[in-house]
């Protein structure tokens, strides 16, 4: 019997926790009895045998006390601490106190007396400086730059407009924001997530403007989320977002610094990330996946033309394989006459139904994209002969899928990465399939009906309070500047009215020349 | 939410294809004939092109024609259908032709069964053939031999009639209301299969769904131009306006109708006597003239003048012929139905149409002779 006995855990966790708590705060107690190689003993104890926690012990040649460096030496920049707080010491070296220290590092120093907070300290690349006073230890911030160029993300390039892009580092993706929106008022907010691998996020709004209930409810679902280790703000996304069975995004992912300043501007929230370059913004609405910043610094018939394009885009994208499915095989009737011989023809000794001719098709058209994400540029381009001259044209000549179903998922391809935003083209392309289903099954009912549960579906989702569909449901005419047309910036005077901003009038005031 | 969820889909999914009608595995028809036999029974002729992809785009087609008889239509129909492989399908006919000898018994026994089918194409043309319908249904036309469909082909002979004016523009469904209209008849192309290709003889006349007469093709124009039809692409005619200048081609003279105007007049005198003018002003230009001298302002009057005379002969010839044959295209029935109702509750219209006063004018206005002075 005894081998069905649930083993006992040797320690709970809550006690390991108790403990460490109970080593640390003994520490600060009887700390004054402790000598410098007690205490580094007593605050490494929360460690496990890591070896990159480097102890570097130092003696000063005009002073006899000793002096002990702590840091993780992987998150650490060895030349700042040697720099910052080895050669001052050596060119002074007398007996440290805070004030004689802050005059020789003068930058990030700190003194603190929680002995508590090594850990948290240590994990945020800072040196700890132990001195043989052991009621107080010393910060210093010492982070290694593992950081790239600041380039233009990929996946978000335009022609017109600032080029750079947020990179793998909180402080440098803050100033890229702050650069843009030199405001009092931009507020930011550090939260801590993962109770292990505490990664860093920043709340930003810009205050008086953002709805506070917003702001309240976005911090409380940050908050919320309780892990042992939060590593992608993909994790975060898909903890605070209304709806996870949707197939729609929620929140907008950016790597543009001015798309983040522009939606602050008009009242939303932000979160931004340490170690990732992906910003989300919320609340958004269907539409903004459909916004572009290109869209700002063309002129604005064109943008607005391209806006009309985009949302085409989407139609097709979403229903052009469905409506060829019905067509050729419920409605032909429809096809011009001068038409219907040609298609007939290319038809003819095709020996799968439609639906299943389109499956094939589509589904080639997602291996190939999903091929060339994965594979090096080099080898990329055998993808693209492949997929493009194999693919395309020997499907064909085999007899095995029609000229005009390769014309139908080349455009519907096409069409569907019109969609600036990565994700709702990834939403577009899955939603694609059961309309395909519903269309071989139905006809253009099946159709039909599809985009009337879709719509049904995006009039009813929120997204932190406002609605996802908008301008359009509920209707708010004014709103509809900056949806399928892009209204000229003087025309653009008011902010969003579904995020119930405090202030509803941006004070675009401009053209007043043209008045007189 | 589960429950709903696998519910939808298997609403979805179990339906399968069960009612799909795929266009790979249909026959087209793109034109059709009736024709009766002897006996009485309907011998429907079909022409289903056959589409074969070739190489480098380029399609040939070949038509086949099936034929089946039948007590009605729909019976002909049900056997063509047993002598094709695949299932017949009606949505794509271009034209239906009448035989002749159809076209005078009662028309609306012949086109019931296009009018309770949804998927019919009611936008197709019809026409009457001189002869069997089966004649012209036929593989023998020059143009066929090459690219063209059967149905595309003789849609289109009877389209470019229509934009010169040679006949009437009319599809199954246009002729419907007209047909149970006693106010009103109308008019259809008539068509003849000469050896080598399709010809235009004009427009055939019906009296209420009996085809009583023909307008042959120059005439027809006249005939479409008192329809009051807005000017068409090419509304042409020629028209011999002298008598004896050498050589005769002087003797003529082709306007193209540019505006075309028509003032209708039907009036009933106190005593019921109905009396029915057509007013047309036309606005031509001239596009042939071999006697030239068109600057002088006094030729181009006496053109005016002779084109006049000529024109309102001609219009009096068609409005005669068509008393002739007690058919009312131009619905001179319907107007004394709407404006005079009492006098028309006491006639009887069959009767009376033939006794009427019916006249016409035409008024020619040359606005233009032409790029050359």
């Amino acid at each position: 019997m005894t081998f069905f006995k649930k083993p006992k855990k040797l320690i709970t966790e809550a006690k390991v926790e108790h403990d460490i708590q109970k080593g640390l705060n003994n520490k600060s107690t009887v700390v004054q009895n402790l000598n410098l190689d007690e205490l580094l003993t007593k605050v490494k104890e929360p460690f496990s045998a890591t070896e990159d926690l480097v102890t570097q012990e130092v003696e000063l040649p005009s002073d006899t006390s000793r002096i002990a460096l702590l840091y993780i030496e992987s998150i650490v920049d060895k030349q700042l601490v040697q720099s910052m707080i080895l050669d001052p010491l050596f060119t002074t070296g007398k007996e440290i106190t805070f004030e004689s220290f802050k005059k020789m590092a003068s930058i990030d120093l700190k003194q603190e007396t929680d002995f508590n907070q090594v850990p948290k300290f240590l994990l945020q690349s800072n040196t700890l400086v132990f001195t043989e006073d052991t009621t107080c230890f010393y910060t210093v911030s010492t982070p290694v730059k593992t950081q790239r160029d600041i380039t233009e993300p990929d996946n978000e390039s335009i022609v017109r407009g600032a080029h750079d892009g947020f990179v793998e580092n909180l402080s440098t993706n803050l100033a890229l924001v702050r650069k843009k929106l030199r405001s009092s008022k931009l507020t930011i907010k550090y939260l801590l997530l993962g109770q292990e691998s505490h990664m860093k996020l920043a709340l930003l709004y810009v205050d008086q403007i953002a709805n506070p209930e917003l702001v309240k409810e976005v911090e409380k679902r940050v908050k919320s989320i309780e892990a042992d280790a939060v590593y992608a703000p993909g994790n975060v996304e898909e903890s605070i977002e209304d709806k996870p069975f949707s197939f729609f995004p929620q929140i907008l992912n950016t790597e543009r610094p001015d798309r983040v300043a522009a939606n602050l501007m008009e009242g939303r929230v932000a979160l931004l990330y340490d170690t990732s370059p992906t910003a989300h913004i919320m609340p958004v609405n269907f539409f903004t996946f459909y916004q572009s910043v290109d869209d700002y610094n063309k002129r604005w018939h064109i943008s607005s033309f391209f806006r009309f394009i985009r949302i085409m885009g989407f139609f097709i994208a979403l229903g052009l394989p469905a409506i060829y499915i019905s067509i050729v095989s419920f409605h032909y009737e429809v096809i011009p006459f001068d038409l219907i011989l040609l298609i007939k023809s290319s038809l003819e000794d095709i020996p799968y139904p439609p639906l299943v001719e389109a499956l094939l098709m589509e589904l080639t058209i997602e291996f190939i994209r999903e091929a060339s994400i994965r594979l090096p540029a080099r080898i990329g381009s055998t993808i693209a002969i492949v997929g493009g001259l194999v693919i395309g044209d020997a499907v064909v000549k085999a007899g095995l899928v029609s000229n005009l179903m390769i014309i139908v998922v080349a455009v519907t391809a096409i069409a569907a990465y019109i969609v600036p935003s990565n994700e709702m083209s990834a939403a577009v392309r899955i939603l694609r399939f059961p309309f395909m289903v519903a269309a071989a099954t139905l006809g253009f009912l099946g159709i039909v009906f599809g985009f009337l549960l879709l719509l049904f579906h995006l009039c009813r989702l929120y997204t932190f309070g406002s609605p996802y569909f908008a301008p359009i449901a509920p209707l708010n005419v004014k709103d509809l500047k900056d949806t399928f047309l892009r209204a000229p910036f003087w025309k653009q005077d008011t902010r969003p009215q579904d995020l119930n901003t405090q202030k509803p009038d941006n004070r675009n005031h401009t053209r007043k020349w043209d008045k007189s | 939410m589960k429950k709903k969820l696998s519910l939808l889909s298997v609403l979805l999914l179990l339906t399968g294809c069960w009612d799909q009608n795929v266009l790979n595995k249909t026959k087209l028809i793109t034109a059709g004939g009736f024709d009766y036999t002897k006996d009485g029974k309907i011998i429907t002729t079909a022409s289903v092109p056959e589409a074969n992809a070739m190489e480098s785009g380029k399609d040939s087609i070949e038509n086949q024609i099936y034929t089946a008889t039948g007590t009605t239509v729909r019976q002909s129909r049900f056997k063509l259908d047993r002598e094709v492989s695949e299932r017949l399908d009606i949505s794509k006919n271009q034209i239906i032709i009448l035989g002749e000898d159809a076209a005078k018994e009662d028309i609306y026994q012949l086109l019931d069964v296009f009018y309770r089918d949804p998927k019919s194409a009611l936008n197709a043309k019809i026409a009457v053939a001189k002869g069997k319908a089966s004649d012209v249904i036929s593989k023998k036309f020059e143009e066929t031999k090459k690219a063209a469909g059967l149905g595309e082909y003789l849609r289109d002979s009877i389209l470019s009639a229509e934009e010169s004016s040679a006949v009437p523009r009319e599809n199954i469904q246009t002729v419907c209301p007209v047909m149970f209209d006693p106010g009103q008849d109308f008019a259809l192309p008539y068509l003849e299969a000469l050896k080598r290709t399709i010809h235009i003889r004009g427009v055939a006349l019906f009296r209420g769904q009996k085809m009583v007469g023909e307008i042959k093709e120059p005439l027809s124009v006249t005939y479409t131009m008192l329809t009051g039809k807005k000017h068409e692409i090419a509304m042409n005619t020629t028209k011999k306006i002298y008598k004896n200048k050498k050589p005769a081609r002087l003797n003529y003279v082709t306007i193209k109708v540019k505006k075309n105007k028509r003032s209708f007049l039907v009036d009933v005198t106190p005593e019921g006597k109905i009396s029915a003018k057509i007013k047309l002003k036309t606005k031509v230009t001239i596009t042939e003239y071999p006697s030239d001298n068109l600057s002088t302002p006094t030729e181009v009057r006496n053109i005016e003048k002779q084109l006049s005379k000529k024109l309102t002969k001609d219009a009096q010839t068609v409005i005669d012929k068509l008393q002739a044959m007690n058919s009312d295209p131009f619905g001179v029935g319907r107007q004394v139905m709407a404006f005079h109702y009492p006098v028309w509750e006491r006639l009887n219209w069959e009767e009376e149409y033939p006794k009427i006063d019916f006249t016409a004018s035409v008024d020619v206005e040359v606005i233009g002779h032409g790029i050359i002075e």
